[in-house]
């Protein structure tokens, strides 16, 4: 079991250093923008049709809010297990 | 030791959740699908989402104990759909981490699951869109976790190994919600032929290509934290009909 999980992170650390170390010179813009130049030039005249509210313009204020939505859901996974590790040992007693 | 990898794992996403990187989006952004488009996906969605209210209702009530459960699927999809990751395109995307609840709560739970996390990136982040909010929970709340529920069942019938069902059921998921956005847009802007098939080529190019890798990322951190939940709430899994009996010592 325990060489399993050695094999499943080692393929998680593959995966994710690949294109770091392939594309080192890349900005690694979303799959969205792409899109976005996609449908700019199957259909050359479409444009927004709305333009979303942006409570926050700043590049910066954006990298934080998505680390706290990041932080949020490991916040709750934290709990979780320091909860059920404490349940089970406090249950051995 | 398990234990100890679990904790690395979480380390490790956390790590990647916190590195600074350009924000960039993977939903299909705001005003980029046209009126009539965005209200066919808003009308399909809702019945799903209002189907998710009554199945958490219900689930919560019959056994208060899988609350704490319901809050990880929650968690779980809040972090990995903020973890902007690169890929072997040299763009990044997401994961989703709705696979996992899903193969947990079935697929109306995630619907709900996932407007709150696509309400949170539309509102906060101007990542996706109000606009394009019915078409995102279409792909990320209901059809990519309707095909891992599918899967993970399927291989608990078939009696394959459960680890490798919920490998491929959240893998095929998430690779399956991108393809969903890369038809929501191929439909909506098909070729200059009028060829859906050849505009979705185009866009599943985009979306699948740079999820694939994500995709078997999901999967595995999702059959890490699955048997974390199988080794300490094993009761709770079997409320659910996730595992058997049979299945607790395994």
């Amino acid at each position: 079991m325990i060489r399993k999980y050695w094999v499943g992170a080692g393929i998680i650390i593959v995966l994710l250093a690949f294109p770091l170390i392939k594309f080192q010179n890349s900005n690694f813009v979303g799959t969205d923008d792409a899109a976005v130049t996609l449908v700019q030039g199957i259909d050359t005249t479409y444009k927004p049709w709305f333009v979303g509210v942006k409570l926050f313009d700043s590049p910066e204020i954006a990298s934080t809010l998505f680390a706290l939505q990041a932080a949020i859901g490991a916040s709750v996974i934290g709990y979780y297990v320091g909860y059920s590790k404490g349940k089970k040992s406090s249950t051995k007693e | 030791m398990k234990s100890f990898f679990a904790k690395a794992s979480l380390l490790l996403l956390i790590v990647f959740a916190v590195t600074p990187l350009p924000v960039y989006g993977m939903h299909i952004a705001e005003g980029f699908l046209p009126p009539q488009w965005c209200l066919v996906w808003y009308v399909l969605a809702l019945p799903f989402i209002a189907w998710g209210v009554k199945s958490i209702q219900q689930q919560s009530e019959a056994n208060s104990k899988i609350k704490i459960l319901l809050g990880v699927a929650g968690g779980f999809t809040f972090l990995l759909s903020a973890l902007k990751l690169p890929s072997i395109t040299g763009s990044c995307s997401h994961m989703t981490g709705t696979g996992l609840g899903a193969i947990l709560f079935g697929p109306a739970t995630m619907s709900v699951l996932g407007l709150v996390v696509l309400l949170f990136q539309a509102l906060l982040l101007a990542h996706g869109g109000f606009t394009t909010l019915g078409a995102n929970v279409c792909s990320m709340g209901i059809f990519g976790p309707l095909l891992s529920w599918m899967v993970y069942r399927v291989g608990m019938r078939m009696k394959i190994n459960q680890s490798v069902a919920v490998f491929t059921a959240t893998a095929l998921g998430s690779l399956f919600t991108y393809c969903i956005t890369a038809f929501q847009l191929a439909i909506a802007f098909p070729g200059s032929d009028g060829s859906v098939v050849i505009s979705f080529v185009k866009f599943v190019t985009i979306f699948g290509i740079t999820q694939l890798p994500l995709s078997i990322i999901e999967g595995l951190v999702s059959v890490m934290v699955f048997n974390f939940i199988k080794s300490y709430n094993s009761e709770e899994l079997q409320l659910l009909t996730v595992i058997k009996q049979s299945d607790k010592c395994k």
